[in-house]
């Protein structure tokens, strides 16, 4: 072996152990700052008695989207070109910074067992919009406090903090908030806070005439939520995300309406399991790395004292 | 959500995050582990992880909507910390780009002394921590299920590290070509082509290392996260995908093999235009590899 081959293999040997030596202080200290950063930050506890809550029965609704245009008018925003997409009635089919109010059109056929055979085609809809949730995803990833709860239910924002990264929208499992270019700021469902604020009922619950939206108090709204489950149906909105002001029932699975799996993580508890993951990944991937890196010294350590014997 | 909320300026973004933090950490490594011989890694390594944070910064910026109408509300920003991790990252890229510019300085004035280590460690941490945000950032969004894996922001760190011991590698012919009296070291290093085949050979040992665990990481991230798993045929990514693949990690892991052969054939000249190829190759790879998650992650 010539000099400057010997010195990149002495330099090579000396920098490995000093490699993981150095590279382990990072490795291990930023995890731990993490880590930190997410200790001692609770989710905010929500009084349930001064809540109100916007009870959702799609059984009642009968898809007249008359809660679409009430939104549309009370929040003035404008329309959307309709587009009738994968053959659904859905329209518009998401949400957007102009559209805060989805009506789910689904067709169930003979979903039930009861009616199958009569060749009739069956259908429900679903008002959708933000859930206003407990622990929102949306109020803990922005980074300028632009989003907040009031004590008796809405998610509001203020448009002036606003910086447009859109980090609420990827947060949200709706995708929900969606940045407005014309106001400078995210928009999405205030729960008509304007109108609460007055006495009044939300504009979607006001103008729905089968009763299918109902504005109550968010205790009366799981009252009745636990006695749809308790006759077999399905609820929405008691515990998914922590629960949230918008509670729903259903006769058909709320996958069927494509709302998102019931994760009941807290976002925190989301955010430090997520953490102590990529701290596991780290130190078991560094602890192999570095015995596989002493095995590979080892054995150039034996091979080289076996040729100096051998010369 | 808008088919693309986050386009091809935040890959941009998320790419030079960890090609910054990860030439800072190899520049770093080099100075504390006192390698003379090739110091001129670590200054390079210092000067692409500035120039790298400062682009990356300018692209976060006027990628955010509001920039344009307001710039001062960006200072917002800073204000929900320690509860949103955007916020954590505002504040890490801070601190991140003044230890850069710092340590740039120091390096300049040729200040061989326990401040400029002492900031160095201190800078290695939040290399780190600057090219870990730009994965966690993705993997805290629970709308978005292709990013939830604590592989990602790994992977991204990897390569980080790999693009920015290329980055480093492959400015400092150009430096020395370029601005020969900016840095002493540099011209030299070019003139003397054994001593840049050395460092070339010395380097490849660790981005061989390195491409290997790339290649295992990304290989657990994407077969372990069950929303990825449009990405392997027929998406509208999948192409970028492989295209990665080969980039990043199999031809500069085949050009770094060859150039081992070159260096004991003393073709040095050949194998630093290899070299080159492969930095090229790896470079494009890395921004490939965000441009896949970032896109993949809301189309797929």
């Amino acid at each position: 072996m010539d000099g400057t081959k010997e010195c990149i293999k002495m330099s090579n040997e000396i920098t490995r152990r000093d490699f993981l030596k150095i590279a382990g202080v990072p490795m291990i200290m930023a995890p731990m700052v993490f880590e930190g950063v997410k200790k001692g930050i609770q989710a905010p506890v929500q009084e349930l008695g001064t809540q109100k809550a916007v009870l959702v029965d799609s059984r009642r609704c009968i898809g007249c989207r008359g809660c679409q245009i009430a939104c549309k008018a009370h929040n003035n925003l404008p329309g959307e070109k309709t587009e009738i997409s994968n053959g659904e009635y859905t329209n518009p089919s998401k949400f957007s910074a102009i559209t805060w109010k989805v009506v789910h059109f689904k067709e169930i056929g003979d979903y039930d067992g009861n009616q199958s055979g009569t060749g009739g085609l069956k259908w429900r809809m679903l008002a959708d919009n933000c859930k206003h949730c407990d622990d929102p995803d949306c109020i803990t990833v922005c980074p300028t406090g632009a989003l907040w709860k009031r004590s008796d239910g809405p998610v509001l924002y203020d448009v002036t903090r606003c910086i447009g990264c859109s980090y609420c929208e990827m947060a949200c499992p709706q995708h929900i908030p969606n940045f407005d270019e014309t106001i400078g700021s995210i928009r999405k469902c205030t729960m008509c806070y304007d109108l609460i604020d007055k006495g009044l009922e939300p504009a979607c619950v006001a103008t729905c005439p089968t009763d299918a939206l109902q504005y109550m108090t968010k205790e009366e709204a799981i009252r009745l939520a636990k006695e749809a489950e308790a006759e077999g149906l399905y609820t929405y909105g008691t515990h998914e995300r922590g629960g949230g002001n918008f509670i729903f029932i259903s006769d058909i699975p709320f996958e069927e309406f494509g709302l998102p799996d019931d994760e009941q993580r807290a976002t925190k508890q989301f955010e430090a399991d997520m953490l102590t993951r990529f701290a596991g990944i780290g130190l078991l991937g560094g602890a192999l790395y570095a015995a596989a890196n002493f095995y590979v010294e080892r054995k150039k350590a034996i091979e080289s004292v076996k040729l100096e014997e051998d010369e | 959500m808008s088919e693309l909320t986050w386009g091809v300026i935040l890959a941009g973004y998320l790419f030079l995050g960890g090609l910054a933090g990860g030439s800072y950490i190899v520049a770093a490594m080099v100075d504390l582990m006192n390698k003379k011989k090739f110091l001129v890694l670590s200054k390079s390594g210092f000067i692409a992880s500035f120039i790298s944070i400062i682009i990356g910064l300018v692209l976060l910026v006027f990628d955010l909507k509001r920039f344009r109408e307001d710039p001062m509300v960006l200072l917002n920003a800073y204000s929900n910390f320690p509860r949103s991790i955007m916020s954590v990252g505002t504040w890490i890229i801070t601190a991140f780009t003044i230890v850069s510019l710092v340590t740039l300085i120091l390096t300049y004035l040729n200040d061989n002394t326990t401040l400029r280590k002492l900031v160095e460690i201190v800078g290695i941490v939040l290399g780190f921590s600057t090219a870990a945000y730009t994965g966690i950032l993705l993997s805290f969004s629970r709308g978005v299920q292709f990013w939830q894996s604590a592989f990602l922001p790994w992977l991204f760190i990897l390569s980080g590290l790999l693009t920015g011991l290329a980055i480093a590698v492959i400015l400092i012919p150009l430096i020395g070509e370029l601005m020969p009296k900016l840095f002493t070291g540099f011209s030299n290093s070019w003139e003397n082509m054994i001593h840049f085949g050395e460092l070339v050979v010395f380097t490849d040992k660790y981005a061989q290392s390195l491409t290997v665990i790339e290649f295992i990481v990304m290989l657990l991230y994407f077969l372990t996260t069950p929303a990825t798993n449009g990405i392997w045929i027929g998406s509208s990514v999948t192409g970028y995908f492989y295209t990665y693949i080969l980039l990043a990690l199999v031809f500069p892991f085949a050009i770094t093999m060859y150039n081992t052969r070159l260096h004991q054939e003393n073709k040095i000249r050949f194998m630093s235009y290899m070299t080159l190829a492969a930095t090229l190759l790896a470079l494009i790879g890395g921004f490939l590899l965000r441009y896949v998650v970032l896109i993949g992650g809301q189309l797929i």
